[in-house]
């Protein structure tokens, strides 16, 4: 990832791009993603579950980056919380619950961010990650379960 | 160059036959010591056995705080045994590990509280486990140290530089494992910048935790070297320094273990 530092102008969550981009950024599917799905234990499908989750919202913030490069603004760089750093090697079965608790909050926040009327581009891509976002919980939810009934592979 | 890979697992359930050629290509990467950690009674003693057998190598016995529900008295036992044996060189994998709740928390601390007890009478260090849990570790060894000497290794430290700081002051040494090379862990490389070099180790945690660029393969003690490689750059300070100054570090932490 770059390493540009968010200026003040823009730090503090206050605009509502970067704080789009910054809650994507910072997300626990995402650090998975960023420190190689591959390579954590668990089933397959939660793997594959998590990858189409963080391929469309990297969708997003590729969008949201253009649109932050054509206002002339800096791309904010959001850090991981350093707690991430202890799921090395965690079966995913224990990691997606964490997973479908940031994307509740995350639709939270996008609800209110695509709410907030006054920019148009925010809010239109808000509203699409929250559509992500609630649809990846509920689809890992219930993923969740199938694999622990033993279900998994078969149709939901 | 030497390296010291100050915790692996090695027992031959996760390497089977592939053991000598893993020690093999360990010793081609400079790797000239290895604490071999126990995680169960069986697994303990058949790390005493291995570094009984392989130059180079030293064992630690202990029962890792996810398997602690399933330890009966017998089990301790045998662990207490090891350790008074003279054949292991550091009491653990012991812990605390909130995140995967396999064992009741009451039972982990009362394991963790007897590793510690233990580690302090026999004079050892103790290889410590903390996963979400590193307020509870610290406020334990707090108590602990009042109580007299003890020499505390927190193996794949993952905490902020605060609460290095704060395990710093209680005389603990930090171990950084592979995902310190991740790109995804600068946050953790900034913390491992802030460790004093006299109070840094080098892990593997093998088979776990493999380091770039073997991400999604098993891990081994010569792979080590990446995790050096990345923390020196980290920190700024020349390979060859950095891993003498953590190769030496170990030997004083491990002090029976051996060199090949």
């Amino acid at each position: 990832m770059a390493s540009l530092s968010v200026p003040a102008s823009l730090s503090g969550g206050t605009d509502p791009l970067v704080r789009l981009v910054e809650t994507l950024e910072s997300s626990p599917a995402m650090y998975l993603a960023d420190s190689g799905l591959a390579s954590y234990p668990g089933a397959a499908e939660l793997r594959v579950a998590l990858g189409t989750l963080v391929a469309e919202q990297r969708d997003v913030l590729a969008r949201a980056a253009n649109v932050i490069a054509d206002r002339e603004l800096p791309l904010p760089q959001a850090a991981f919380p350093i707690a991430f750093t202890a799921w090395h090697d965690v079966d995913l079965r224990h990691l997606v619950p964490r997973v479908i608790e940031s994307l509740k909050r995350q639709a939270a926040e996008f609800t209110t961010l695509a709410g907030a009327g006054g920019d148009a581009a925010a809010g239109d891509l808000a509203g699409r990650a929250r559509e992500i976002a609630d649809r990846h919980a509920e689809q890992l939810a219930g993923l969740l379960m199938r694999l622990r009934a033993g279900l998994a592979g078969r149709p939901a | 160059m030497q390296f010291f890979d100050s915790h692996c697992h090695l027992d031959p359930m996760r390497y089977g036959a592939e053991l000598p050629d893993v020690l093999a290509r360990a010793r081609a990467a400079g790797v000239v010591g290895m604490i071999v950690i126990g995680t169960r009674a069986t697994d303990s003693e058949a790390a005493a056995g291995l570094a009984a057998a392989e130059p180079g190598l030293a064992a630690a016995a202990g029962i890792h705080p996810n398997d602690t529900a399933e330890a009966g008295p017998d089990e301790w036992g045998r662990i207490v045994r090891l350790a008074e044996s003279g054949r292991v060189a550091a009491v653990g994998e012991t812990g605390l590990d909130w995140y995967r709740t396999t064992a009741p928390a009451d039972t982990q601390r009362d394991f963790f509280d007897r590793h510690i007890r233990l580690a302090q009478r026999l004079g050892l260090p103790l290889v410590i486990h903390t996963r979400e849990s590193i307020r509870d570790t610290l406020d334990m060894l707090h108590a602990a140290v009042s109580r007299g000497p003890l020499v505390p290794v927190l193996h794949s430290f993952t905490g902020t530089a605060a609460e290095a700081a704060e395990a710093i002051d209680l005389g603990c040494f930090l171990g950084f494992a592979g995902m310190v090379t991740f790109r995804s862990a600068a946050s953790l490389r900034e913390v491992a910048r802030t460790v004093p070099l006299d109070r840094l180790l080098i892990e593997t945690d093998s088979p776990f935790l493999t380091p770039e660029p073997f991400r999604g393969r098993r891990n081994e003690p010569a792979h080590v070297v990446h995790t050096a490689r990345c923390l020196a750059l980290a920190r700024g300070e020349p390979l060859d320094a950095f891993a003498a100054a953590t190769t030496a570090n170990a030997r004083r932490v491990f002090r029976q273990a051996a060199t090949a």
